[in-house]
């Protein structure tokens, strides 16, 4: 049973048919911090980020959580003041869009 | 040609080329090749974020705009994979052999025009050859009724659990149950039953696909392609060779062209096999059957026009299952399918017997993706339009968050869908990365509801008998392949032991 769950049974063999790319089998690109299978800081820092959004954009809404979201990423990530800001605002205006295109409830959470 | 298919192709003209939708087709085809090119992004990833923001749409409009996306960034991802030797997706991986040697050896123009120019050449025949075939999908799907739609679903989801499976059979089709089963919480499709719900409202509508398709796409990749510090780009300083001559050479290859798109397009019609085996399966092919061999990996432009030729064609390959019978072939296809859920459409016999102009609209807005790929390949891209390739991952990753975030809660403004999002996005990374197969996870999710509404309207017609499921020879044939692909791999197994 362990071979049968651990083994690759594919049909026409073992095809990843994922669409995204897998960097293992491109020439590694410099600066990876973690082996392949582990868990980088940067990816818990990461993932606590967006679950901060998230919780964030409960509470107050994704509106003005978005710019908070990104000022931070930018923080722990350590981009220069321009990148942030440039990514900040990027990111504000296509919150905006958001409301007043699509008419998306994020401007408000149960908060605020 | 019948009247009926006439009418309809005349439709599908007046479909694509009113307003919005020609916008849509351009805006979709640009956006497809910028989101190809840049690497960590690809078709998947622009196609979920983007997928919300069809909802104000018509659903021919959001078909359109979606595939053209998909058919752009089958041609984008090869251009990051010629000029700095990572794939924008693993369609495009194959493309990495004699590209990249190219651009290294001064002809990145070269490469980049016959990129474009097999891209476009392969996609549009093998586009034309569906819409040949369409008549006879027709009369074959429109045999299909509610308990072998039932069963159509099930080996579906069997099929890309078994054919596809990344690590095992077992984990597959765990996989695929998993999402089946994440899918009966809220209230039950035919009965208003609530089902694990814990007496709160806020689980009643169940678990939005869409928000599982985000997280399992674009969080989890984003969480996973974070740890790449300074991007995957390095400098193109000059790019040498000419367009012109790359088209040259792609046309004087036109058999090699054809040969490589009809590949594509037969393994993309295959459920579980899409671009990213048809460019490896394409320039194989054409290794064997090439005299000098060595050539192959050293900048050889057979090579390229292979790979790109067939990604292209698994385009029209992959439209088959998901048209005919709501059974997506591959990530891209399964978010497409989504649209086609969240616009009330239902693929299958339906949609071949009441919207044929539907299906001959996607058609041809996909002959002009290819016409607008090759003009903007030619004219832009190779030109300008490489420095995309160059855009780190760490501004990508907050801006794909911040879409895929505002998407989810424009689509229902249920907070429910931004927990979806997270979990499912630690979901989709864990998944990956022990080998259980993310597109099995998808499909059973994509294919949940519609599996229990016609499990349960067939035993309504049956009153309560599961023998409606082999009935008539159609549903035998049907049960039989069910129980075959999942005896397969024992047998394949139990053969290679006795030969060993």
């Amino acid at each position: 049973l362990r071979r049968d769950i651990s083994d690759s049974g594919g049909a026409i063999g073992s095809t990843d048919i994922s669409e995204e790319i897998d960097r293992d089998d491109v020439d590694a690109p410099d600066g990876v911090s973690a082996e392949p299978g582990e868990t980088s800081r940067m990816q818990v820092v990461l993932t606590l980020l967006i679950g901060g959004y998230l919780l964030l954009s409960y509470l107050v809404g994704m509106y003005f959580a978005t710019p908070v979201f990104v000022v931070l990423y930018g923080v722990a990530y350590r981009l220069t003041w321009k990148e942030t800001l440039l990514l900040t605002a990027t990111a504000s205006i296509l919150a905006h869009l958001f409301l007043i295109v699509f008419n998306a409830p994020i401007a408000s959470g149960v908060l605020l | 040609m019948s009247p009926s298919i006439t009418t309809a192709l005349i439709e599908s003209v007046w479909i694509v080329f009113s307003w919005p939708a020609f916008g849509l087709l351009v805006a979709g085809v640009l956006s497809g090749i910028v989101l190809g090119a840049v690497p960590g992004v690809g078709s998947v990833i622009g196609m979920a974020v983007t997928l919300p923001l069809t909802i104000p749409l018509s659903g021919a409009e959001a078909l359109i705009f979606l595939t053209a996306i998909y058919s752009g960034a089958m041609y984008g991802s090869s251009v990051s994979a010629i000029l700095i030797n990572v794939p924008g997706t693993p369609a495009a991986a194959a493309s990495i052999y004699d590209g990249y040697p190219m651009t290294t050896q001064g002809k990145a123009k070269d490469a980049l025009g016959i990129s474009a120019t097999a891209s476009a050449l392969g996609g549009t025949t093998t586009m034309i050859a569906l819409f040949l075939v369409t008549p006879l999908v027709t009369s074959i799907v429109l045999l299909f009724e509610t308990p072998h739609i039932f069963l159509v679903t099930i080996l579906g989801i069997i099929m890309i659990a078994v054919i596809a499976a990344q690590g095992s059979t077992v984990k597959g089709i765990l996989a695929g149950a998993f999402g089946l089963l994440i899918m009966t919480v809220g209230t039950a499709p035919t009965t208003p039953t609530p089902r694990f719900t814990f007496d709160t409202y806020i689980l009643l509508n169940g678990f939005s696909f869409v928000a599982i398709l985000l997280g399992v796409f674009a969080i989890a990749e984003m969480i996973r392609i974070v740890d790449i510090e300074g991007g995957v780009a390095q400098e193109v300083t000059q790019l040498g060779g000419s367009v012109l001559r790359g088209v040259r050479t792609t046309v004087s290859n036109g058999l090699l062209m054809i040969r490589s798109a009809f590949i594509g397009m037969g393994i993309g019609s295959m459920p579980g096999a899409g671009g990213a085996v048809s460019n490896f399966i394409s320039y194989a092919f054409e290794i064997k059957r090439g005299d000098d061999d060595d050539s192959y990996g050293n900048g050889n432009p057979r090579g390229l026009i292979a790979a790109e030729s067939s990604n292209n064609g698994t385009v029209a390959g992959s439209l088959i299952p998901v048209l005919s019978f709501g059974i997506p072939g591959s990530p891209s296809t399964a978010i497409l399918l989504g649209a086609f859920l969240i616009h009330g459409i239902d693929p299958g016999p339906t949609l071949f017997e009441n919207s044929l102009e539907l299906v001959y609209a996607l058609i041809v807005s996909l002959i002009v993706s290819n016409v607008l790929i090759i003009v903007t390949g030619l004219v832009l891209i190779a030109p300008f339009g490489y420095r995309v390739s160059l855009i780190d991952t760490k501004y990508l990753v907050p801006i794909i968050v911040v879409l895929a975030s505002l998407g989810t809660i424009t689509l229902r403004s249920n907070p429910l869908d931004l927990l979806t999002i997270l979990v499912f996005g630690v979901i989709g990374l864990l998944m990956k990365r022990h080998d259980y197969s993310i597109i099995a996870l998808v499909l059973g999710a994509v294919l949940g509801t519609l599996s229990e509404r016609t499990l349960n309207r067939s035993l309504i017609l049956s009153d309560g008998s599961p023998s409606i499921f082999v009935s008539d020879p159609l549903a035998i044939v049907l049960a039989a392949l069910i129980v075959g692909v999942l005896v397969f791999p024992i047998v394949q197994r139990l053969s290679l032991r006795v030969r060993a």
